[in-house]
């Protein structure tokens, strides 16, 4: 069995124990275990340890601890997409110089199915994780919203009946850049705290521990702003087409 | 036959944590280190995901516990030591056994009805 097999093997290994609220020491132990074993052996890792999700649950690392939060994060995150998506067509409206920005019944629709699918993502959220095929045809699936949101904006004054919320298109983009420029600032302050910040530290690597650490600080802060960032070049795209 | 298959896998899974406590009894080891010495005693392959979980729980329980020791020139090794509640229940479930094994074998062997 290849290399690459038994690192895909540990990938799988680590998602599965951090499902089950395992620390960042724990799983860093248990990877350690199956690699100090695979080399002495000499085996795969299918061979020695059965399938990842089984040797996981087998293991019963679940932390005494209260289990890290996956949903509040994960929710935060389609809070800013949502936002992002607002933000971009607010912004998309404001320099078309309409004089309000329209939200239509259709429209209104798939922003509610996307509270919907963010409200029940506790109960399928797992199965996203261990379903990478899954969770790109979530992605895709919410592309095509966001697709739909802008084609299916109502536009002139002979869709304004159509419409059931409008606001002037200023303020809609200043409320939805406040909203994700608030939930980066809470991240931010989170990622810094190191709250929900546990990387997996294999045992007698003090030094790659701390770098461990601080790289996932530097991408937590790097997500954080995601949406900012990109809703900063959305508009310096915007403008420049626009001249 | 193969040595794997030497014995029915249920009397394996209910002697193994014997085995272990027992395989650690001279002193420190580490698994491969344990499965290797069980197949030299007869026991067969028994795999690293039925090793491990059963370490765990002697660890979660008190039996056993663990140390990472760097290696020679690569990586570390985690070993299992026993402690003195893990070298009682060693002496407890030894007598037990044989108690056990006797009547088993008085059992089996006796050609009275």
């Amino acid at each position: 069995m290849s290399a690459t097999t038994d690192r895909t093997w540990i990938d799988d290994f680590v998602v599965e124990l951090r499902l089950r609220g395992a620390s960042g020491r724990a799983i860093g132990d248990a990877v350690a275990s199956v690699r100090e074993f695979l080399r002495g052996s000499g085996q795969s890792a299918t061979e020695a340890f059965g399938s990842p999700r089984e040797y996981a649950a087998s293991l019963d690392l679940t932390s005494s601890a209260k289990p890290k939060q996956q949903f509040p994060t994960v929710a935060r995150s389609l809070a800013g997409l949502i936002a992002f998506i607002g933000f971009s067509m607010a912004t998309t409206s404001w320099l078309r110089g309409d004089e309000k920005f329209r939200i239509s019944a259709g429209q209104l629709l798939v922003f509610a199915v996307l509270l919907v699918l963010v409200l029940l993502l506790p109960l399928y959220l797992n199965v996203l994780l261990r379903y990478r095929w899954l969770l790109v045809a979530v992605v895709i699936a919410g592309a095509g919203m966001g697709a739909f949101l802008t084609l299916a904006e109502p536009r002139g004054p002979a869709n304004t009946t159509h419409a059931v919320f409008a606001v002037p298109p200023v303020l809609a983009v200043i409320v939805t850049a406040a909203v994700l420029v608030a939930l980066s600032i809470e991240q931010s302050i989170a990622a810094l705290s190191g709250a929900g910040v546990d990387p997996v530290r294999e045992p007698l690597t003090t030094a790659g521990s701390v770098r461990g650490r601080r790289g996932a600080v530097g991408i937590a802060l790097g997500l954080a702003w995601m949406y900012p960032a990109a809703a900063r070049f959305y508009l310096g795209a915007v403008l420049l087409l626009a001249h | 036959m193969n040595a794997a298959e030497q014995w029915p896998s249920d009397w394996l899974r209910a002697t193994l944590g014997l085995c272990v406590l027992r395989a650690l009894q001279p002193g420190p080891s580490y698994g491969y280190a344990i499965i290797t010495e069980l197949a030299r005693r007869g026991f067969g392959e028994i795999k690293g995901g039925t090793l491990y979980p059963l370490l765990a729980r002697y660890e979660a329980a008190g039996l056993v516990e663990t140390q990472w020791r760097p290696g020679a020139a690569g990586p570390g090794r985690k070993y299992f030591a026993l402690t003195d509640q893990g070298r009682s229940e060693l002496t407890r479930l030894r007598a037990e056994w044989a108690r056990f094994g006797t009547v088993l074998d008085d059992f089996l062997t006796t050609t009275k009805e």
